[in-house]
């Protein structure tokens, strides 16, 4: 392989492994120190990264060679920290020298970090949204409440997945459910406080470590991407706010 | 107090698995979850709403920081779980909540309250990174 190619293999490593992590959910300083640290492996002058989070643009440039660069964008975000991890430990193997570039390549291209079962997912949202009304002070039939809303939500998310709605729209729908799913059961079987339910219910999907990322990237100086993280997390909790009126307003929990 | 601690416990186990943590790393988020609740239950009374928050983040971004090391895994795997049960998801819902349905008054009350969380959970985080960034240094 000649020089020009491979560094032409090495930004396109770079750029794969910023993507992975940008797309499930690093930080953009992580993001842009991974890409810089894996293009300071070729030695030439110039290795530079500016990451938002919807796109990632790389450069390679030096005296020698002709300036190369990369635009990739993004439009998937999710959290998902294996993914992260995996990625972390092949770019970490790659600058040390234990692994080659092809190599490198092949594995981010491969990688695959699931490691829970739907079933598995599913029962998760349960225990969140249950034990979450525990933390909030809830008593136990809170908690029991909150746990078959989550169960509501699954059922929600699956249902949702299948039709392909978009992500606002998946979002109101889980809420009305679980809004209406709250005043239901505590209008039947009473002493359960619908408000404790509803706020915990939303936990699962309520944006609130994106929201404390984005003020994370803000003081990190990431004006650009940490301003958006923080629309992305208002636009999510207006959705989960509609909802949750629409769902309160058809079953009588409140009167306009 | 017990119960909202082993709920917070169980609470963040839950929410490892829905952030896809690692299966090996999964107790130990779980168990910074409850250090972190812990904390602030006890600050909260004394020093306010807002310290508490800070001070249980400060636990918990210590806490992660050493597992990270102990480990030898990037900080965010313990970091983020961690951090769910201090972060102001609620007060967020709630900030929104008044704003389409509520009053002036107490949109910006949450509004505020949500703010000054979001960013005291930040410092301390950032606080806790500069330390062991030092520190790192220091050492070599």
């Amino acid at each position: 392989m000649d020089k020009k190619e491979e560094y032409k293999l090495l930004i396109d490593t770079a750029t794969l492994a910023g993507k992975l992590m940008l797309e499930n959910g690093a930080e953009i300083y992580r993001v842009e120190d991974t890409i810089r640290r894996m293009l300071a492996v070729s030695r030439l002058k110039t290795g530079e990264s500016y990451v938002t989070n919807t796109g990632i643009m790389v450069n390679l440039d030096d005296p020698s060679v002709d300036s190369m660069t990369v635009i990739r964008r993004i439009s998937s975000r999710n959290m998902d920290l294996n993914m992260i991890s995996l990625v972390n430990n092949i770019s970490r193997e790659f600058c040390a020298g234990n692994m080659d570039l092809k190599e490198a390549f092949h594995e981010l291209k491969h990688l695959d970090g699931r490691q829970y079962s739907k079933l598995m997912i599913d029962l998760s949202i349960v225990g969140v949204a249950g034990f979450f009304a525990l933390v909030f002070g809830g008593g136990f039939r809170d908690a029991i409440t909150a746990g078959v809303d989550g169960a509501l939500i699954a059922l929600m998310l699956r249902f949702s997945k299948r039709l392909r709605l978009n992500g606002f729209i998946e979002t109101v729908l889980c809420s009305v459910v679980l809004a209406a799913g709250a005043v239901l059961m505590a209008e039947t079987f009473g002493h359960i406080s619908s408000d404790k339910v509803i706020i915990s219910a939303i936990m699962p999907i309520v944006p609130g470590a994106a929201f404390t990322t984005a003020i994370r990237d803000i003081l990190q100086g990431d004006y650009v991407a940490g301003g958006a993280k923080a629309l992305e997390a208002f636009v999510k909790v207006a959705a989960i706010v509609v909802g949750v009126g629409l769902g309160m307003i058809c079953t009588g929990g409140v009167r306009l | 107090m017990t119960v909202q601690v082993i709920g917070a416990f169980l609470a963040i186990f839950f929410f490892s698995i829905l952030n896809n943590v690692p299966k090996r790393y999964l107790l130990y988020c779980g168990i910074e979850g409850a250090v972190g609740w812990f904390l602030y239950l006890i600050f909260k009374v004394p020093s306010g709403e807002t310290l508490a928050i800070f001070l249980g983040t400060l636990g918990l971004a210590i806490m992660a920081h050493v597992f990270a090391r102990v480990f030898k895994a990037p900080v965010t795997v313990f970091l983020i779980p961690g951090l769910l049960i201090l972060v102001p998801g609620a007060g967020l819902y709630r900030f929104v909540y008044q704003m389409f349905f509520g009053t002036e008054s107490m949109m910006v009350y949450y509004m505020l309250q949500t703010l000054q969380s979001a960013g005291m959970i930040a410092l301390a985080v950032f606080v806790v990174d500069s330390f062991f960034l030092a520190l790192s240094k220091w050492k070599k």
